[in-house]
């Protein structure tokens, strides 16, 4: 019933600008007449005939906030899939978390930062579990994203074959059901180790929320989006919520190099690894 | 892998996930040795994310495309290597470029399951529909996901594949709404009048994507002769159907459905279906729908005010100008808003004058509908408040009054803008001031870029400079 309604190329530039401006993640222009898709519905709802009315809606309306985190949600769509980029996984579970409990620790705070709908975390609790680490330590996991669709579903634990396809047949067995409409869940015992919450990596605010420091965050295939002074400004606040010897993993192709931090970043077989030293 | 071979004097490259060296290596000799090559495409579609030591193989592949003058594209690069090629600086080494033709059928179905992905994949298929094709899309829609299934149908309603309409038809009864709901549209693009009873009955659906999915495909479907089934379901209970009827008989227009329409607003008492009638009444093109918007600037609820101003901007005035800007003042910003908007870009000297007056005690987002009409006028009072604006701490209303100064006097403008460009605290502002240099070329402007560019740290605006430049 809608016919999509046409964005010029200023009003992409200004709805970019506002994105920017709350959640530091630069759109680009082959994303244009994915929004005019995801958003054309919505000029209708609020009957606006353009999106210059749309833009103006956010920026000077009361309500102009929470239509803000509506357009952060609709285009913050990112497909994960579980035990992605694994091998750094194996690395903070084989190498950091053993040296770690051999020096006495046996509690450790982990933060999956932007998370997307929880494969990464989700990841994480499954091999803890399958190599019985809950027994030997306590594990708290919290993971954000600022998408609060993506982080219902995330909760909800439902996925589709994309993001089941690196899961090894006895995990799925042992941690997934199918019910009777094909809809493959995790197991609540899984999803119950993880606490999830909407959280803005920009906003010092809402990182606060996260609660105290880490042991290890993993911020991965996400400071792709933005600009340099935006990675720095997250990865000096991941600083200074990790703990002394904590660690910070990117994604494989993230590099410190042209920020101003103070990490000690280590070369390992498959990638790198920031530490708080 | 990366898996290269010549058809039509031109190379395509494949490059899977994990590319090694070796293999970029072997690509580049077999390129290196071939003869009368026209251009090299890289198909980076099963490509999810890059390494900087395969970057380089890239690279590599770029310079022996270079040293023979050949074009080099790259196709279907996901969000994730696109910007670790931005991030690297190599992006503007390559073309990036969209192109489904190297793709198989089988590999556009898989990216059905992207919803970045789906309508290209979607609209390249049913342009390259065949028997082949539909093949696979009708194994799919018997056995894969629901949005896959969901795609493959509307895959097969842009083909205009008729001989698939029992199919279709079939997955009426699908348990997955989304699946109903593309049968549904493909039947209303078929035109299928056998199936117009059971997308009657949709209307009712209870989900509001198929109540809407079918309203829509009713309305290809019906013309006069359905209004008295419409009017009867106008007097449903339920607000929900009767606001799909209300938009299936704007969709239908003329002036019975009119009548109809206007009918339902005497007797509607739900604020929201009110709403949803002010705003379907500016799709009818009949000479009382501006007088009825009009009236309904002045209804109890502000929403259908609002609603009727929004519909105004659509219709035009037809010569109520003063009842429409007697409501700049509303409480209602929104009203105000879509009133001044409602003027379109032809306004009397004395509605001007008006605009003027009113500018200082209005609300932000009337202010910037007003400076866009103000452009248009041409008055010098009118320029004298657009110059001021320039100088004003809301950067939405300093960019709107270049714009509008831009219309109201493209050389002078063009002149102003030289200086904005570089002293202007806002990048949106600088942009539209490069623009305006971009299309003017005021004397002296290539000094000006060149020093611009030499600070100016936005992308956007530096991209700008560099085509404007040719650098």
């Amino acid at each position: 019933m809608f016919e999509t309604t046409k964005m010029s190329d200023d009003e992409f530039l200004q709805l970019g600008d506002i994105i920017y401006k709350k959640s530091a993640i630069t759109l680009l222009r082959e994303k244009k007449y994915f929004m005019e898709n995801r958003l054309t519905r919505r000029l209708a709802e609020l009957d606006f005939n353009t999106f210059k009315d749309y833009i103006y809606y956010i920026k000077y309306d009361p309500a102009g906030e929470s239509e803000l985190n509506y357009l952060v949600n609709a285009t913050t769509v990112n497909e994960t899939y579980f035990f992605r980029d694994r091998s750094q996984i194996d690395y903070w579970l084989n190498v950091m978390l053993p040296e770690s409990m051999r020096q006495g620790k046996t509690e450790f705070r982990i933060w999956s930062a932007a998370c997307s709908t929880g494969e990464e975390p989700y990841s994480l609790v499954m091999l803890l579990d399958s190599m019985g680490m809950y027994y030997k330590a306590r594990f708290h996991i919290v993971a954000t994203d600022i998408n609060s669709n993506v982080v219902d579903m995330a909760k909800k634990g439902e996925y589709g074959e994309y993001s089941l396809k690196n899961v090894p047949d006895e995990m799925l067995e042992k941690y997934f059901t199918k019910n009777s409409n094909n809809v493959i869940t995790l197991s609540q015992r899984i999803k119950d180790r993880v606490v999830f919450k909407t959280g803005n990596l920009i906003d010092p605010l809402s990182c606060e929320r996260t609660g105290g420091n880490f042991d290890v965050i993993f911020c991965r295939n996400v400071l792709i989006y933005f600009d340099n002074k935006a990675k720095e400004q997250v990865i000096n606040m991941f600083y200074s919520h990790l703990k002394t010897s904590g660690c910070l993993f990117l994604g494989y192709a993230e590099s410190l190099s042209a920020l101003k931090h103070k990490y000690h970043s280590l070369n390992f077989s498959s990638g790198t690894v920031h530490i708080k030293e | 892998m990366v898996n290269i071979t010549f058809k039509n004097n031109k190379a395509l490259i494949v490059v899977d996930n994990s590319p090694t060296r070796q293999e970029f290596v072997a690509a580049r000799q077999e390129l290196e040795v071939a003869m009368g090559i026209i251009g090299v495409d890289i198909d980076l579609a099963r490509l999810e994310h890059i390494k900087s030591d395969q970057l380089a193989g890239f690279i590599m592949i770029r310079k022996v495309a270079n040293s023979n003058q050949i074009p080099i594209v790259l196709f279907n690069v996901s969000d994730n290597v696109y910007r670790i090629l931005q991030t690297s600086d190599t992006i503007k080494l390559f073309t990036i470029g969209k192109n489904y033709e190297h793709s198989s059928t089988d590999d556009l179905i898989k990216m059905f399951a992207n919803v970045e992905l789906a309508d290209g994949a979607s609209d390249h298929l049913a342009k390259h529909y065949n028997s082949e094709v539909r093949a696979e899309l009708i194994k799919r829609i018997a056995a894969d996901k629901p949005n896959i299934q969901a795609c493959c149908l509307l895959t097969i309603g842009k083909a205009c594949d008729t001989d698939s309409i029992d199919l279709v038809r079939s997955c009426l009864d699908s348990p997955h709404t989304q699946v109903t709901c593309a049968a549904i549209h493909v039947l209303g693009w078929f035109g299928d009048m056998e199936s117009k009873d059971r997308l009657y009955d949709f209307i009712l659906s209870p989900t509001k994507a198929l109540a809407e999915a079918a309203g829509s495909a009713v309305a290809l479907l019906s013309d006069d002769g359905d209004l008295v089934r419409l009017v009867e379901l106008a007097s449903s209970n339920k607000p929900e159907v009767r606001g799909i009827v209300v938009r299936v008989l704007a969709l239908i227009g003329g002036e019975n459905a009119f009548a109809k329409t206007a009918n339902m607003l005497a007797l509607e008492t739900d604020v929201f279906i009110r709403k949803t009638i002010a705003r379907c009444l500016s799709r009818f093109n009949t000479p009382q729908t501006v007088d009825l918007l009009v009236k309904l600037l002045d209804d109890k609820s502000m929403a259908v005010q609002e609603a009727a101003a929004s519909g105004l901007g659509c219709t035009g005035l037809n010569g109520n100008e003063s009842v429409v800007i007697s409501k700049i003042k509303s409480p209602n910003i929104w009203v105000g808003y879509f009133a001044v908007r409602a003027l379109g870009h032809s306004v009397s000297p004395e509605t001007a004058k008006i605009l003027i007056e009113a500018y200082p005690s209005v609300h932000s987002n009337i202010k910037l509908a007003i400076i866009e009409v103000l452009g248009h006028t041409h008055l010098p009072e009118a320029i004298t408040l657009l110059e001021t604006q320039l100088q004003g701490d809301n950067e939405d209303v300093r960019r709107e009054a270049l714009s509008a100064l831009y219309v109201s006097g493209k050389k002078q403008t063009a002149k102003l803008a030289l200086n904005i460009a570089e002293t202007d605290q806002s990048w949106m502002v600088r942009y539209r001031a490069v623009e305006i240099i971009e299309n003017e070329h005021p004397d002296g402007y290539i000094d000006v870029l060149r020093r611009i560019n030499e600070t100016e740290q936005n992308r956007f605006i530096k991209e700008k400079i560099a085509l404007v430049l040719g650098i």
